[in-house]
């Protein structure tokens, strides 16, 4: 489904900030899998996320998804059948135009946009379907402005609107960080369920290793920029938070410090 | 004192159409185009051009829509291809087309009085004043439709998102280059008929016509946000025309109490300066600056 092969990714190359954010890293998600992702402060993560999606180009490597090479294409290119969620709750939605809006602006992802009205009659009744099943209360504010709603709201809105067109691939860049624990808890829940439901090809970035482990069917620890421990679903499942920080340690032959605060928070 | 306000209603409507392409780029695509001090002056001088060759003043009248598109093009191309900041690809576009609207027109000012104008057209069956407002008024309802149908086409809906969040559009496969081209394209369009219809009615066009012609349209916009709001985007477009009229008034009333002409420009960067610190546009401008900071 997905293949990654030996993809590097260096910012600003030749420069005395060189960076090597991705050193060769490959990864293959068969359809269906939801791969949690985690590693320290700096480890790569959002950045294999946005090289796939295409926010940066790749040094080297090849990127596949269903055979076809796809890191040559812009971003708005590979968005016809990536979704994805941002950490920031603000990022995923036009805050001056209104939920119905922001929805047909989802629904004709992957569609060529004309000249035909934005939203038609049909749309809002699927949009009401859709907000309601995320029981909080959106199917009333169909025509507020995004604005005026809530982070949780907001991500949640993100979250539909990623998959409001079925995704070949869905990129998710700790998008419940930033949200309170109640409601990162209602994001969790309908990630899950919206995954599941429509059995999506899902990569998702946590800084929190409980979530890395209950969610999902595979897991990958970053660091430095290289893919240190990967786990099928068998040993994940039988994996505790201690485990990966011994993993962690062992891998990587140090001990494991400042890291821990922030991985298991 | 009649004819001093149907005077500014006249002009009011007229540079209502250079407001919305104003509004088109620094509200909708959160973009200070600055192109439109060169962008106005190309369609007078493009129209008067046309009109003394002979050309049909329809013709001189539409043709600068093109014209105005193609210089708004090259904004968004500096821009977005050449990786030009906004203002300052927009600044070259202004001074560029300064050479360009002397050559058009061969000298600094072609005079349109003795010709036939789109104006005289439509005055040799109506008697004036009304046939200017009903020209002009025509015209910025169009202009002023075609906005409110557009803006929530697909096309138009995908072109708002990205001024109000481009990584979110971009995330939904829209082209937002495109969209910022687009976009630019429309509103030097409409600066630029609006440069060809205040050339006919003022009898010429002008190379130095052009100038402080943004902050005149950056101050239509925010009158009208200030006296009418911004709801939604009908509102808006409304709100732009009242505000256009409303800053003709202003500038008239000006002139009456014995300022002169050339002391124009500073009223209206004054009149600009104290709407935006205004309690009520400060506001506005907030709930802006918190989406751009964002
Ligand atoms: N646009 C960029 N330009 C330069 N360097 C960058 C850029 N983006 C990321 N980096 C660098 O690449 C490295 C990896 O960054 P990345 O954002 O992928 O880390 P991360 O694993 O997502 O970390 P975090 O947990 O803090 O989100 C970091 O050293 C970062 O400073
Ligand atoms: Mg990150």
């Amino acid at each position: 489904m997905l293949v990654i092969k030996n993809v590097t990714k260096i910012f600003n190359k030749n420069t005395v900030n060189q960076k090597t954010a991705l050193n060769n890293v490959s990864l293959t998600l068969e359809e269906g899998d939801f791969v949690t992702v985690i590693g320290s402060n700096g480890a790569g993560k959002s950045t294999l996320l946005n090289v796939i999606a295409g926010v940066y180009s790749i040094d080297s490597g090849s990127i596949k998804l269903n055979e076809n090479e796809i890191s040559m294409l812009p971003e708005h290119k590979r968005a016809s059948f990536i979704g994805r969620v941002f950490q920031d709750p603000m990022k995923g939605t036009a805050p001056s135009m209104t939920v119905e809006e922001n929805l047909a602006l989802a629904m004709a992802r992957g569609k060529r946009r004309g000249l035909r009205w934005g939203i038609s009659k049909k749309d809002r009744k699927l949009f009401k379907e859709k907000l309601e099943a995320l029981g909080l209360g959106l199917e009333k504010q169909l025509t507020n402005k995004v604005e005026l709603l809530s982070g949780g709201q907001r991500q949640a809105m993100t979250v539909l609107m990623a998959t409001l067109v079925k995704p070949k691939l869905l990129l998710l860049d700790e998008h419940t960080a930033a949200l309170d624990p109640k409601t990162a808890k209602k994001i969790v829940e309908l990630t899950n369920r919206i995954v599941k439901e429509n059995n999506l090809t899902t990569l998702m970035v946590t800084h929190n290793m409980e979530q890395a482990l209950t969610m999902g069917n595979k897991l990958i620890m970053l660091h430095e920029g290289q893919i240190i421990l990967e786990l099928d679903e068998n040993q994940k499942r039988n994996m505790t938070v201690m485990d990966l920080i011994e993993e962690f340690e062992k891998v990587r032959g140090e001990k494991f410090v400042e890291d821990r605060v922030v991985l298991a928070n | 004192m009649v004819g001093f306000f149907i005077a500014s209603v006249e002009q009011g409507l007229v540079y209502a159409i250079m407001a919305l392409g104003v509004y088109l780029t620094f509200r909708i695509l959160d973009f200070p185009d600055l192109t439109v001090d060169g962008s106005f002056p190309l369609g007078a001088a493009v129209a008067a051009k046309m009109i003394t060759d002979g050309y049909s003043p329809l013709a001189a009248t539409l043709v600068p829509l093109l014209c105005g598109a193609c210089a708004g093009i090259i904004t968004g191309i500096l821009h977005t291809k050449g990786r030009i900041t906004g203002l300052l690809a927009g600044i070259l576009t202004m001074t560029a087309l300064y050479s360009i609207n002397l050559r058009i027109m061969g000298r600094p000012n072609i005079p349109l009085l003795r010709e036939e104008t789109v104006i005289t057209q439509f005055s040799s069956s109506i008697p004036q004043p009304f046939a200017n407002i009903l020209l002009f008024s025509f015209s910025v309802v169009l202009i002023v439709l075609f906005l409110d149908w557009f803006l929530y086409t697909e096309i138009g809906m995908a072109l708002r998102a990205t001024g109000d969040n481009p990584y979110m559009i971009r995330s939904l496969g829209v082209n937002t280059d495109a969209m910022k081209i687009l976009g630019l394209a429309i509103s030097n369009a409409f600066v630029s008929l609006s440069g060809a219809l205040v050339a006919q009615h003022q009898g010429f066009a002008d190379a130095q016509m052009g100038i402080g012609m943004i902050i005149a349209g950056l101050a239509s916009v925010i009158i009208g946000e200030v006296v009418c709001g911004a709801k939604s985007i009908p509102f808006a477009t409304a709100a732009v025309v009242v505000g256009s009229v409303i800053y003709r008034l202003a500038i008239a009333l000006a002139l009456l109490v014995g300022f002169r002409s050339s002391d124009l420009k500073l009223i209206t960067a004054l009149l600009v300066i104290i709407a935006l610190t205004t309690p009520r546009v400060k506001s506005i401008l907030n709930i802006n600056r918190a989406k751009s900071t964002s």
